[in-house]
């Protein structure tokens, strides 16, 4: 894929193909950008996850429609919401129709991020699975301008583009590369063990925060649940001495609900655990010259807010926008980007504060309930941005618009 | 065919006459026996009418432990045989009820037809095949909703659920879209496939008319909003009118600088997270609603969420309409809030803001309405901050004042800011008080303009004007805004005032349709206007095309409440009074709401066609809490109404008088005696004799309960409740507790208020045993497990938690459980139980010496109290914070409070407690010897030596015995310190003890026993520090300090 040539391959290069990568992806090539979408991981597989999309989530995937092929994988709907607090009364909410959608999912990883890499390809991404990134093209004046790849047989490369996009997760190469500054940092950090199990009894998600613990149920594809628990990890470390991980995971379960407790003895687990040691949550500038970041690669915050996935279609969105206009015209590229830096920190303030403070799991109930009401608040104000977007018509995948010079 | 059973729209079952071809219809009075009548009705939904008999009993019992059930399930099986099996019908032997081997079988081996059943499986079988003519076939057998009459029965939730689903689904496959909005109003797209077929009809007007029914539909359920395709097609239609705009978009406010910076200052620090309300009141035409307009304008650019409603947009709207309407508005902005909002809030507010009837029992509801409409405000100020904005506060009714008194004071604690509207005058002067002195809001008086800041609106408006015309404006206009505006535009257009443009027909129809309130959907207009619909329309068009009217959200509505009445204005007394009348017929014939209905009769002077409706109004205003509002529209009717009308409107006097705890209540229940009949005629009674023991007037309650027997309806509670209490007063508790057992096993725990009294009741009981303390922590912890018992805390609990507080107990620990307590109870929307909780805190506190907080949470329990009329409840944490004021050394302060507590205190089931406390107060915050004297005799008196409770008399002895023994009166002294020692010997191993030490050493000092008094003070002090109240023991060092000296 080395290109000789000094003029640009690409209009954009994005590295990381789920759900950031692959939606800004899809996003850019329906409007008719040229677009290489770069994953060292094969195609279909899984990631650490609890899968739970929120609303903002489901309505970007109606959107963009995608919806109906998530539901036709057979993903089930999610139509309510409990929370279950230590030695109080359960909280009820039932998911009406709104904004467009009519149910949440929580579709698998494997499921959701293959969706979303073909629906790139179709809109005409070329789209590439088991090529790493090692590094990023820079021109003469140091503006990013390509990546350096190796492929699975150790094969090097390096395609050209005007934009690099990082939608690589966590451990991002191109936000070190790029050397994209952390603005805001976390303090605290859940760790997260989880499970897949059959034969439960729930089938809208379920919330449970009780003595410096939390826990959920999140029903998934193939008639599963996710099953989280989750705390600080030195807790989580210290718990698992002398216990067998089964024993662990209940223990920690009965501290988030004691009177929950009873309902996974009806259920079996069907794989491993699955475990997460956690990581304090950041904020990066997500943009520079040549360069931008979406996902966790620049917006990372703890798990326990399950709203890692719907936050990065959402900036996906904003992103994609943002990178349309810079393309057209480079000298908007400041005010666009700069716009979609502000866009997202705004939007993300709230959540980024209630999870960390959430993962401190030193909350009473009703500090958590506090917390909990500040997300609501926050998830509406994304959902009113979402539907503040321009109409998703003009992101048809029809190729609408003429190839971007 | 052996049995028919009808389950669908009604119940009733009809059995083949054997032989005779004829059939029999079970008579409806065998089913009195609910149990029997359940029975059928579950097996008859169940797979071959079998199930395990557990799965009955937990169906048909589910608190019922399963032995204790079983005798209930063989007594059930027994009646439903005797109903089943009438005389003359052989056909259905005694095995209609087969329990055997474990199962428990309705007719088993008969040929038996279930129309629900019948009814599920053909709808089916017509889903599954898509065709719409067995869906109308199977809609043939849809005779209406499961088993009516067993509404909130969990059994048959199931299948009512499936069943209803399957009736919307077939509707839709047959095209029945008329059909499916009635049943499901919020269906848009039954709307627009409706809209549709008008608009295939070619008739643009009907198309429109539906999609205003849609939004109004909508507008009804909090959150839902048209959606995107309902929005394109109404713009494809292309509504003549503009867009809804605020009045007098464009024009800066003038001359209202002091008012902005009120706002900003009130925004700023709800902002920092202290939020307050502000009432902005002035009269019509000042520009009341143009502040508020800037309000919502101000905080919408800090990005806050906001929410308007006004109390003038519906005449005679149901209890709360205006403030819903505000929350209302703020959810349709936000939608997505309410995925945040517990579904038992969200219904609650939804049951409200339909204005639906809603059906009562005659007994104090929950205020869950106002728990639930505090979450949403809770939830909508997280993140940025919160306006909400009611207008024209003068025509609100009564609960929407209380409610929005108790958002207030939610507010304080938020990001939020209540901005309220209202000319001045009588009724508001409470709200307003409260908002003052209770420092969570300001009055904002907005005065008329002065002559300079008329000239610069005027100069704004019409530059052009010259000095004459404007000095003309300056002088009629007095200074009023909206005055000055229609000055300017008769100015500019040449015209006199608008409506004298309109013609005869036009002025016509819009007075009538003024008469609803300053809003109207077309539908309404064309209702009442009393010409066909292209004069109507015509009308409508000279309306807009004048400014009269314009467009609304949802219909249309009067440009200013001024223009309303200007338009009113036009009608004589007499025109108005007839076409009041024929208006208020036309909206009862549509099926308006019983309360707007009643109010239109009433406003146009016809109380006697007011009263059927008054009668349904009362009962919503019951159920939803609107007490006084129910109280004002019954003095307004009853004495129009006749027969069993009357009846029930003079029994529901009673009944709104005892919620509101009012004395007022005894001669009410009296008046409703003579009158009514039947189980009614049984509930006043009980009633009567509730309200009479409460009074202390224990003659008249023994006689309204004499010969009064136990008949298997729903008075039999209530009887035996009121029976119980009775028994207490006269202190046979023996009687009183059989009363409570049998009271136990009859009351419904769907009636938790009941189970409350009964509580109470047995509180009381276990007290005067001075079995209190276990039972309390026993009850604690059972409204910790059990949350429908949450609401299990009462005023009668108040003195008896007194032990607890005295007793060697961990305040923090006391303090905690209180907390849990009142999260429970608030989720629960039982707000005096939260209230109970909070005052329970705040004692603690007290007593553990923390003032700053006893001060909050005693404050904040008197203030709950007050919001949910709980009189004793209000009084009591008077008088603790009273104690709080003593023990800060304002004794001024102390008095104010208790000369509030007093008269509150008077009347209330607990008031035999309350009293002794209250004077014992009195007593001690007296700033001299003989001033404390004074108020040990007014104590006395008041008190007299009945219905005294032995454990409180220590709470007046105590202070009386010191008084006595510091005045030097040592006969009255011994006197008190004799009867204290009396009371403190029931208290034992509580602080009480130190009091009595305490008294003493007063009394050894007073006979000159230097030495003997500082070793009892010491001895108190010791014994106080003991108890864990360091503020008592304080007192005594700095008195031991101040002798010594
Ligand atoms: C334990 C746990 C539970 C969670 N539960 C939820 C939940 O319930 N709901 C929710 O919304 N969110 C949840 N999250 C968060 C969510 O998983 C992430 O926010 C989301 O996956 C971020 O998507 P992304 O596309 O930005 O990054 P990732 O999903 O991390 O994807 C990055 C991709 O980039 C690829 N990549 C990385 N480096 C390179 C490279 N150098 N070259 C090429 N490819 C590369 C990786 O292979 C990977 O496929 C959870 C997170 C954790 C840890």
């Amino acid at each position: 894929m080395s290109t000789g040539t000094s003029t640009n391959t690409y209009d954009v290069v994005v590295v990381g193909a789920r759900v950031a990568g692959a939606s800004t992806a899809m996003l850019l090539a329906r409007a008719g950008a040229r677009v290489l979408l770069l994953e060292r991981a094969e195609p279909g597989t899984d990631t650490l996850s609890t899968h739970g999309l929120m609303r903002g989530g489901v309505v970007q995937l109606a959107r963009w429609g995608l919806l109906d092929r998530l539901v036709a994988t057979g993903t089930p709907a999610v139509r309510s919401t409990t929370f279950h607090w230590i030695a109080e009364e359960p909280v009820h909410v039932t998911i009406r129709p709104g904004a467009g959608v009519d149910a949440l999912y929580a579709p698998r990883r494997h499921v959701l991020d293959r969706l979303l890499a073909e629906a790139a390809a179709e809109a005409g991404a070329e789209v590439r699975h088991g090529v790493r990134v090692t590094g990023l093209l820079r021109d003469r004046n140091g503006r990013v301008s390509g990546v350096r790849t190796e492929d699975r047989d150790g094969r090097t490369g390096s395609a050209r583009s005007a934009y690099v996009v990082g939608a690589d997760g966590i451990r991002s190469v191109v936000a070190e590369a790029a050397g994209a500054n952390v603005e805001r940092l976390g303090r605290h950090a859940s760790a997260v063990r989880y499970a897949y199990v059959a034969g439960l009894d729930a089938p809208g998600y379920e919330w449970m925060y009780g003595d410096g613990a939390a826990a959920g149920l999140i029903p998934t594809n193939d008639g599963h649940h996710c099953v989280f628990v989750a705390t600080t990890p030195d807790r989580m470390r210290t718990l698992r001495l002398g216990r067998t991980a089964d024993e662990a995971f209940a223990a920690l379960f009965h501290a988030a609900a004691p009177d929950q407790a009873g309902r996974l003895s009806e259920a079996t687990r069907v794989d491993r655990y699955h475990g997460w040691a956690g990581a304090p949550a950041y904020l990066r500038r997500p943009w520079g010259p040549g360069w931008a970041l979406v996902g966790d690669a620049g917006y990372f915050k703890d798990p326990i807010s399950t709203h890692g996935m719907t936050d990065a279609l959402r900036d996906a969105e904003l992103l994609a926008g943002a990178l349309l206009v810079a393309l057209a015209d480079r000298d908007l590229e400041r005010p666009a980007l700069g716009e979609y830096h502000r866009r997202r920190d705004e939007l993300s303030t709230a959540l980024f504060e209630v999870s960390d403070e959430i993962a401190s799991y030193a909350w009473d109930i009703p500090t958590a309930q506090r917390l909990l009401r500040r997300l609501s608040a926050a998830m509406s104000d994304e959902l009113e941005l979402l539907a503040a977007l321009p109409s998703p018509a003009i992101l048809d995948d029809s190729p609408a618009g003429a190839r971007l010079a | 065919m052996d049995v028919d059973i009808a389950m669908l729209g009604t119940f009733s079952v009809t059995l083949a006459r054997a032989g005779a071809g004829v059939d029999e219809a079970v008579d409806e009075s065998a089913w009195s026996r609910r149990g029997a009548a359940a029975l059928v009705k579950l097996l008859a939904l169940a797979e071959r009418r079998t199930l395990h008999r557990e799965q009955v009993v937990d169906a048909l019992w589910p608190t019922v432990p399963v032995d204790a059930a079983l005798p209930r399930l063989h007594k059930a099986a027994h009646y439903a045989r005797r109903a089943l099996a009438p005389t003359g019908t052989p056909a259905v032997a005694a095995d209609a009820v087969v329990l055997r081997n474990d199962l428990v079988t309705l007719l088993p081996g008969r040929e038996v037809r279930v129309d629900a059943v019948d009814f599920r499986s053909r709808a089916e079988s017509a889903l599954a095949a898509g065709s719409a003519e067995e869906a109308a076939a199977a809609l043939a057998l849809y005779a209406g909703p499961l088993l009516p009459e067993d509404l909130y029965e969990p059994w048959a939730a199931e299948w009512r659920e499936t069943l209803t689903a399957l009736h919307r689904d077939l509707l839709r496959l047959a095209g029945r879209w008329s059909d499916l909005v009635r049943v499901d109003p919020t269906d848009e797209a039954a709307w627009l496939a409706l809209a549709g077929q008008h608009l295939d009809r070619g008739d643009t007007r009907g198309a429109e008319r539906q999609l205003e029914r849609m939004e109004q539909a909508l507008a009804r359920e909090l959150g839902t909003v048209p959606s995107a395709e309902a929005r394109r097609l109404k713009e494809r239609i292309g509504s003549a009118a503009a867009p809804p705009g605020r009045r007098t978009p464009g024009v800066r406010l003038v001359g209202r600088r002091a008012a902005g910076d009120a706002v900003r200052e009130h925004l700023d620090r709800a902002g920092a997270g202290r939020g307050s309300s502000l009432l902005v009141t002035g009269p019509a035409g000042v520009g009341k609603s143009a502040v508020l307009d800037l309000a919502t304008t101000l905080a919408r650019q800090r990005g806050w969420r906001t929410g308007r409603g006004a109390a003038s947009r519906m005449e005679g709207a149901w209890p709360y309409a205006p403030v819903l309407e505000a929350l209302a508005d703020l959810s349709r902005q936000h939608p997505g809030l309410l995925d945040g909002l517990d579904d038992s809030y969200r219904q609650e507010l939804d049951r409200a803001l339909s204005g639906e009837q809603a059906g009562w029992s005659g007994e104090t509801a929950h205020q869950r309405l106002f728990v639930a409409a505090a979450e949403l405000v809770r939830l909508a100020a997280s993140g940025h901050g919160l306006l909400l904005v009611v207008d024209d506060l003068h025509e609100a009714d009564q609960a929407s004042l209380r409610l929005l008194h108790y958002l207030a004071r939610v507010a304080v604690a938020e990001q939020v800011v209540v901005a309220l509207g209202a000319r001045p005058g009588h009724h508001l002067r409470e709200l307003e008080d409260s908002l003052v002195t209770r420092g969570i809001g300001h009055v904002l008086p907005l005065a008329p303009l002065d002559e300079p800041a008329v000239r610069r609106l005027v100069a704004a408006l019409q530059p052009d004007l010259d000095d004459e015309t404007v000095a003309e404006i300056w002088a009629v206009s007095g200074g009023l805004p909206f005055r000055i505006l229609e000055a300017c535009r008769t100015a500019r257009d040449g015209g006199g005032v608008a409506l004298s443009g309109l013609g005869g027909p036009t002025l016509e129809a819009l007075r009538r349709v003024a008469l609803l309130g300053s809003a109207f959907t077309t539908d309404e207009l064309l209702a009442v206007s009393g010409l066909d619909e292209d004069a109507t329309y015509a009308a409508l068009a000279a309306g807009l095309d004048t400014a009269v009217v314009e467009p609304a959200d949802t219909g249309y509505r009067f440009r200013h409440a001024l223009v309303r009445d200007a338009v009113l204005d036009t009608f004589s007394a007499h025109e108005r009074s007839r076409a009041g009348r024929e208006v208020a017929e036309t909206l009862a014939a549509r099926g308006a709401p019983a309360t707007r209905v009643a109010g239109l009769f009433l406003a146009s002077g016809h109380p006697v066609q007011a009263v059927p409706h008054a009668r349904r109004a009362v009962d919503t205003a019951g159920a939803l809490g609107a007490y006084r509002d129910g109280l004002a529209l019954i003095d307004a009717v009853v004495d129009h109404a006749t027969g069993t009308d009357r009846a029930h409107l003079l029994a529901r006097r009673g009944d709104l008088l005892l919620a509101l705890a009012d004395p007022a209540a005894v001669p009410a229940y009296r008046a409703a005696l003579s009158v009514t009949s039947g189980t009614e005629h049984r509930l006043v009674q009980a009633r009567l004799a509730r309200a009479a023991t409460f009074g202390g007037d224990l003659d008249t309650a023994a006689a309204a309960l004499a010969g009064l027997e136990l008949d298997g309806d729903a008075a039999d509670g209530p009887i035996l409740l009121a029976r119980g209490n009775l028994a207490y007063f006269v202190g046979d508790l023996t009687a009183a507790d059989a009363a409570a057992d049998a009271a136990r096993a009859v009351l419904s725990p769907d009636d938790p208020w009941q189970i409350v009294d009964l509580v109470a009741l047995q509180g009381l009981l276990a007290h005067q045993r001075g079995e209190w303390f276990e039972r309390f922590r026993q009850e604690l912890r059972q409204t910790l497990d059990d949350p429908s018992l949450a609401t299990a805390v009462f005023d009668a609990h108040l003195c008896v938690a007194e032990y607890l507080l005295y007793g060697p107990m961990d305040y923090t620990e006391v303090i905690r459980l209180a907390e849990q307590l009142r999260r429970r109870a608030e989720h629960h929307g039982a707000l005096r139980g939260a209230a109970f909780a909070t005052s329970l805190a705040g004692e603690a506190a007290l007593l553990m010496g923390d003032l700053d907080r006893a001060e909050g949470d005693l404050t904040e329990a008197a203030a709950l109290h007050r919001d949910v009329d709980a009189r004793a409840g209000e009084a009591h944490s008077l008088q603790r914070l009273a104690e709080v004021r003593l023990a800060r050394g304002d004794r001024a302060g102390a008095r104010e409070l208790l000369r509030r507590a007093l008269p509150l205190a008077r009347w209330s089931m607990v008031s035999n407690h309350l009293m002794q406390r209250i004077h014992g107060s009195l007593i001690e915050v007296a700033e001299s010897p003989e001033e404390a004297m004074a108020a040990v005799e007014q104590g006395e008196m008041a008190l007299g030596d009945t219905d005294r409770c032995t454990f409180c008399d220590v709470m007046f002895e105590v202070p009386a015995a010191i008084a006595s023994a510091d005045a030097g009166e040592l006969d009255a002294a011994r006197r008190h310190l004799d009867a204290a020692q009396v009371s403190a010997a029931r208290w034992a191993g509580t602080a009480w003890e130190a009091s009595v030490v305490e008294a003493q050493a007063h009394l050894a000092a007073a006979t000159g026993e230097r030495d003997e008094s500082s070793r009892l003070s010491a001895l108190a002090e010791e014994l106080f520090t003991v108890a864990g109240q360091p503020l008592d023991a304080a007192r005594l060092r700095a008195a031991d300090g101040l002798a010594s000296a």
